[in-house]
C-alpha cells in the first residue's frame, strides 16, 4: 500500500484516477488547487464542490490548496507577457510544470507520502531504473505533450492511473461508481472567459494603460490596414479566420513583429517552416550524441513528424524532413522516440 | 469518526446537551406556530417570549429590544443596511474598522457600490482600533459607527464602552458585532453605550441558524425583510421556535459559566499552557493579538517561514481541528485581512494558526497539539526556501 496525493479537478478523469488508486488499496488523499478567483470556465467554486463531493463519495480526505498567487505570477503574468512580446503562450504546459505537479509533489514530501497522481492520459514506465514518459493507450486523449516539462526526477514520484484506459472506459467507470459529472471538456485556457480573445483578457487583467494596436502588413512590406478592434498580439501564426481583412484570396498570419507592432500576412506556404530553434530544453531521456534523428510535434494536435535534432547546451536546432505548418514561437516542441518523450523546448 | 481534538471554537462550538434537550420538544409535540389564536399556539408564544426575556437578561436589555434572527450575519446586515436605509436624511457615511468580520465588511462594500461612503479605521499592532482616527472620522453625515467587540481571529477586545461614549456624544448610532464575545465576556448593552448588537447562538454552545439582534428603543432602522408582523415588525417570517428556545438556554448556561471564575480560569490556563508550549518548542513564533485585552480562549500564532495550510493538513491527519486565515466556502485560504491590518507581512500572515478553546476543551487536546505541531513545523521548515534562506 502506498500513500498518494491525487490532484482532483472535479472532472471525471481525476475522480476516476482517485477511485482506481483507492480500489487498489492505497491510502488516497484528494487535493484541489484554487488557482483563479473569477467564475471563468474552470477553477471555480462549482468545480471545487464537485471535487469535494467526489472525494466524499470515494470516502477519502480532501483539501483545497490556495495557489492563486503562484498561478498569477507563473501562469497569468507569463501569458500576458508572451502575447505582448508577440509570441503565443502555452499556459497549460507552464501550469503543469510550475504549479500543479510542484504543489502535489510538495505535499507528498511534506507529509511523507509516496506518490502524486493526476487524471492525465499518459504513461510512466520504468526501464533500468530510469523513468520514461510515454503516450497513453488512448491516442485521441494522450497528454504527454503537456507533461513534457516535468523533471526526470519527478517522474519517479508520479502516477497516471488513466494511462492504460480509454476515455470511454473512464466514463463508464465513473458512471458505475456514480461519480460521473456532465460537464464540458476542460478548455485550453481555463482562466479566460468564454469566447474571450487574448486582447480582451489582457485589457481586463493587465495594468498596461495604453495598448499600441499596430497594423496588418503583407509579406512584401506593404501596409494593408490598421488594427482597430484588437491588437497585433491577438493573432497567432498560421491563423486564417477572424483577421477581418479582405485580400481577395485566403491569407494567413505568417509573422508577428512585436517590435514594429505588425501582423504580417501572406500565402499559406509562407506559414511553413523547416528549421527552427528551441530553448529551455528539458531532457527526459539523455542521448548519447547531441545530434540525432527523432520525431517532433510542435502543436498538441499535430502528428509527429520526422526531424533531425542538434542539441547545444539548453538549446537545440530542429530540422524537419518536410516543412511544417505554423511553427509558432512560444509553443512547445516535443521530441519523441517511438511513443516516449525524449525532451521538449520552447520554439524561438 | 476517528478521535477529534477540537480547537476551533471560534468557528463554531459543540451544542450543549442541555440546549439540545431543551429544543427537542419543539421539533415534535410543541410544533405550533406562535402566531396562532388557539391555546396550543399561545403556549408556543409564551415559550418564545420567555426565551426573549432570557436573551434580554443575558445582555441587560429590555425584551422588546431583542429581535431573533438567523444568526450573526443577518444581525450585522440589519444593523448596517437597516440603519443606512433609514437615515439617508441625515447622511450616507458609515465608520467601521479594517478588522471586522466579512458580514460587516462586505455589507459595507455593498453599500459603497450604492452611494454610501465608508471609512475603515486602522488598528495598532495588537488590533486595537485607533480612537483618535475614529474621532477625526466622524462627520455631520455620519449615521453609524460599527466596531466589533472581540476579533474572531486574534481575540483582541476593543474599548467598546469608550467608543460608545464617543458615538453618543456625537449623536451617531453605534453597533457592535459581539458574535465572538458572547459567552466569553459579560455583555451589558447599557454599560457599553451601544445602540445595536449582533449575537450568534452557535458560537457559545447554542444551535446554528439562530441569533440575536439587539436594537435599542428609539433607534431608527428599516426592516430588510417584508412580510408578516413578526419580531415587532422588524423581521418578518415565522419564528425559528426550536432555535430560539435553544438559544435562550445557551444564554442561561453562558451566564452561569461567565460568573464561575474557576471555569473561566480553567480555559485561560489551558490556552496559556498551549501558547507557552508552542513558543518553547518552536523557534520564530509570533503571538498575535493584544497581550491582555484578548479573549481567554483564543490563541493566534504566526509560525514564520511556512504556510498555515501545510500545518493544518499535518494536524488534520492527527485529528486536530484548528484554522488558519479565515475559513471560506471553497476551503482555500487567503491571507487574513485582520493579520494584514495589524501589520504582518503576507508571508507571516500565511503562516498563522488559530487555536480557540471552549469549556469542552481538555488537557488532552492541548497535549495533542504540543505533540503533533512541533515536529510538523520542523518537517515543513526543512522544505521551506524561506527558512533555508534565513539560516544561510
Amino acid at each position: 500500500m502506498s500513500r498518494i496525493f491525487v490532484g482532483m479537478s472535479g472532472g471525471v478523469d481525476s475522480t476516476v484516477a482517485a477511485a482506481l488508486l483507492k480500489d487498489e488499496g492505497h491510502e488516497v488523499v484528494g487535493v484541489t488547487l484554487k488557482l483563479w478567483d473569477e467564475a471563468s470556465r474552470c477553477c471555480n467554486l462549482e468545480d471545487i464542490q464537485d471535487a469535494r463531493k467526489a472525494a466524499f463519495k470515494l470516502g477519502i480526505k480532501h483539501y483545497v490548496l490556495n495557489m492563486k498567487d503562484d498561478f498569477k505570477k507563473s501562469v497569468v503574468d507569463y501569458f500576458i507577457r508572451s502575447y505582448i512580446k508577440g509570441i503565443t503562450p502555452n499556459p497549460c504546459v507552464i501550469c503543469n510544470e510550475e504549479i500543479k505537479f510542484r504543489a502535489l509533489l510538495q505535499k507528498v514530501k511534506e507529509n511523507n507520502f509516496d506518490y502524486a497522481a493526476t487524471g492525465h492520459y499518459a504513461r510512466i514506465k520504468e526501464k533500468n531504473g530510469k523513468y520514461l514518459l510515454k503516450e497513453a493507450r488512448d491516442k485521441t486523449k494522450t497528454q504527454e505533450y503537456f507533461l513534457s516539462r516535468l523533471a526526470p526526477a519527478e517522474l519517479k514520484s508520479i502516477i497516471f492511473p488513466l494511462g492504460e484506459y480509454k476515455k470511454s472506459e473512464v466514463v463508464k467507470l465513473a458512471k458505475s461508481l456514480d461519480v460521473y459529472v456532465e460537464k464540458p471538456e476542460s478548455q485550453e485556457v481555463c482562466f479566460m472567459h468564454k469566447n474571450e480573445t487574448p486582447y480582451e483578457f489582457i485589457k481586463r487583467n493587465s495594468d498596461i494603460s495604453m495598448i499600441e494596436k499596430g497594423a496588418f502588413y503583407d509579406s512584401g512590406g506593404g501596409k494593408i490596414s490598421d488594427i482597430s478592434d484588437s491588437a497585433y498580439f491577438n493573432y497567432t501564426l498560421g491563423q486564417r479566420k477572424g483577421l477581418g481583412i479582405s485580400a481577395g484570396k485566403p491569407v494567413y498570419v505568417v509573422k508577428i513583429d512585436a517590435e514594429k507592432k505588425r501582423v504580417v500576412v501572406g500565402d499559406k506556404k509562407e506559414a511553413y517552416a523547416q528549421r527552427f530553434m528551441v530553448s529551455s530544453l528539458n531532457i527526459l531521456i539523455p542521448q548519447k550524441k547531441p545530434e540525432f534523428h527523432a520525431k517532433v510535434k510542435v502543436r498538441y494536435k499535430q502528428k509527429k513528424a520526422e526531424a533531425f535534432v542538434s542539441i547545444s547546451g539548453s538549446n537545440a536546432e530542429i530540422t524537419f524532413r518536410e516543412p511544417q505548418f505554423a511553427v509558432t514561437p512560444g509553443q512547445l516542441a516535443v521530441i519523441y522516440r517511438a511513443d516516449a518523450v525524449i525532451g521538449s523546448g520552447f520554439i524561438e | 469518526m476517528d478521535k477529534v481534538y477540537y480547537l476551533d471554537n471560534n468557528a463554531t462550538t459543540k451544542t450543549d446537551p442541555e440546549v439540545v434537550s431543551a429544543m427537542m420538544p419543539y421539533f415534535s409535540e410543541n410544533y405550533f406556530n406562535p402566531s396562532g389564536v388557539y391555546s396550543a399556539a399561545q403556549e408556543a408564544r409564551k415559550d418564545v417570549e420567555n426565551a426573549r426575556s432570557a436573551a434580554a437578561k443575558f445582555l441587560n436589555a429590555d425584551p422588546k429590544e431583542i429581535i431573533f434572527t438567523s444568526g450573526g450575519t443577518e444581525s450585522d446586515n440589519m444593523a448596517i443596511k437597516g440603519t443606512a436605509y433609514a437615515n439617508t436624511d441625515k447622511g450616507k457615511h458609515i465608520i467601521t474598522t479594517k478588522i471586522e468580520h466579512h458580514a460587516i465588511i462586505n455589507t459595507c462594500k455593498y453599500l459603497e457600490k450604492h452611494g454610501w461612503e465608508v471609512t475603515y479605521l486602522g488598528v495598532d499592532k495588537f488590533g486595537i482600533v485607533d480612537i483618535e482616527e475614529l474621532k477625526r472620522s466622524i462627520r455631520k453625515d455620519t449615521v453609524l459607527i460599527s466596531v466589533m467587540y472581540a476579533n474572531n481571529e486574534i481575540g483582541t477586545i476593543q474599548p467598546i464602552e469608550e467608543i460608545g461614549k464617543i458615538a453618543r456624544e456625537n449623536s451617531v448610532y453605534f453597533h457592535t458585532d459581539a458574535v465572538q464575545a458572547a459567552g466569553k465576556v459579560l455583555l451589558d448593552v447599557k454599560k457599553l453605550n451601544v445602540d445595536m448588537m449582533s449575537i450568534s447562538g452557535h458560537k457559545f454552545h447554542g444551535p446554528k441558524g439562530v441569533g440575536i439582534f439587539y436594537l435599542k428603543k428609539g433607534v431608527r432602522i428599516h426592516s430588510l425583510t417584508q412580510g408578516g408582523h413578526h419580531e415587532f415588525n422588524r423581521r418578518a417570517g415565522t419564528e425559528n421556535v426550536p432555535g430560539i428556545i435553544g438559544l435562550a438556554k445557551a444564554c442561561e448556561i453562558a451566564s452561569a459559566h461567565l460568573t464561575d471564575s474557576a471555569d473561566m480560569a480553567r480555559i485561560k490556563a489551558m490556552r496559556d499552557r498551549l501558547e507557552k508550549g508552542i513558543i518553547e518548542r518552536i523557534p520564530e513564533v509570533i503571538v498575535n493579538g493584544h497581550p491582555e485585552k484578548r479573549m481567554d480562549n483564543t490563541s493566534n500564532v504566526s509560525i514564520k517561514y511556512i504556510e498555515g495550510e501545510g500545518m493544518l493538513i499535518h494536524m488534520d491527519f492527527e485529528g486536530i481541528c484548528a484554522s488558519s486565515g479565515s475559513a471560506c466556502t471553497s476551503g482555500s485560504l487567503d491571507p487574513s485581512h485582520v493579520l494584514l491590518a495589524i501589520g504582518l507581512d503576507h508571508g507571516t500572515a500565511h503562516g498563522s494558526i488559530r487555536f480557540s478553546l471552549s469549556k469542552y476543551t481538555t488537557d488532552e487536546d492541548v497535549n495533542k497539539v504540543l505533540e503533533v505541531l512541533p515536529p510538523a513545523v520542523v518537517k515543513l521548515r526543512s522544505m521551506s526556501p524561506f527558512w533555508k534562506e534565513k539560516n544561510k
